[in-house]
């Protein structure tokens, strides 16, 4: 993707809160979700927090592609390593699907954490945009 | 701050409908003033005689009755979208606030935050 490194003078840079409610690989949902927060992040925005809400918490599940293949999660793992974006998994949502359970000890892919709504809101209160995917 | 809903799918679409009001009832939680807006297929969300036993699931027009509950005011439903699909206010399960299709785009205005099902 060309993207401009540097951003126009005078720009005023946002924060942005960014919900996926699309599984990883159906539709394109997601994978603009991911463009959006890329393209934004490149300018100098922020992307305070992504948080996948329903068919989205499937974003949870690791996942292994053929090596030819795109590989969605890994991509948002490496996003929220570069930049600190913080990548959150409803915990209700993902209950229901049977994506995650308390109980275990499971580890997530790095950058990903489980969750409640609250922190959703929370983000949609002290961010500039929220942008809602699916 | 000032939240706006805007149910624009058909009820039973999976755990949408659930999964959309617990996200409202969260932002109600933090104390803000939330208001709902139905559009397109969504309005057929508050249609009366609805029989979710049939597809065991829960009954989607008694969910959004509650909001009365948490203080929150009528929906706004926009009127060409009742038209086309031949429902009367009279079919809905709640008072509603009749909106022109012309005055979506200036209802969404009036809020900090806009948030879809």
């Amino acid at each position: 993707m060309d993207v401009e490194e540097t951003a126009v003078k005078g720009t005023r840079f946002l924060e942005f809160t960014i919900q996926v409610n699309a599984s990883p690989y159906a539709g394109a949902a997601a994978e603009h979700a991911y463009r959006f927060a890329q393209a934004a992040l490149a300018r100098g925005h922020k992307v305070r927090r992504v948080f996948f809400y329903g068919e989205g918490v499937y974003h949870a599940l690791k996942v292994s592609p053929p090596a030819d293949e795109f590989n969605l999660v890994a991509r948002w793992s490496q996003l929220a390593m570069s930049y600190g974006v913080d990548l959150v998994i409803c915990s209700a949502a993902a209950q229901r699907r049977g994506v995650w359970e308390p109980q275990t000890q499971d580890e997530l892919i790095p950058g990903f954490r489980i969750a409640g709504l609250a922190l959703l809101v929370e983000s949609v209160l002290e961010t500039d945009r929220l942008l809602v995917f699916g | 701050m000032r939240y706006l809903f805007v149910i624009r799918r058909a009820p039973y679409d999976g755990l949408r409908a659930i999964e959309t009001l617990d996200l409202l009832l969260t932002v109600v939680a933090f104390d803000q003033t939330v208001e709902v807006v139905f559009v397109d297929d969504g309005v057929w969300q508050l249609c009366r005689n609805q029989r979710p036993q049939a597809l065991a699931q829960r009954d989607v027009a008694a969910m959004w009755q509650t909001l009365e509950v948490y203080g929150i005011d009528p929906p706004w439903v926009e009127n060409e979208s009742l038209c086309e699909r031949r429902i009367k206010a009279s079919d809905l399960v709640l008072p509603v606030r009749s909106l022109p299709r012309a005055r979506l785009a200036g209802l969404m205005r009036e809020y900090d935050r806009v948030l879809g099902d």
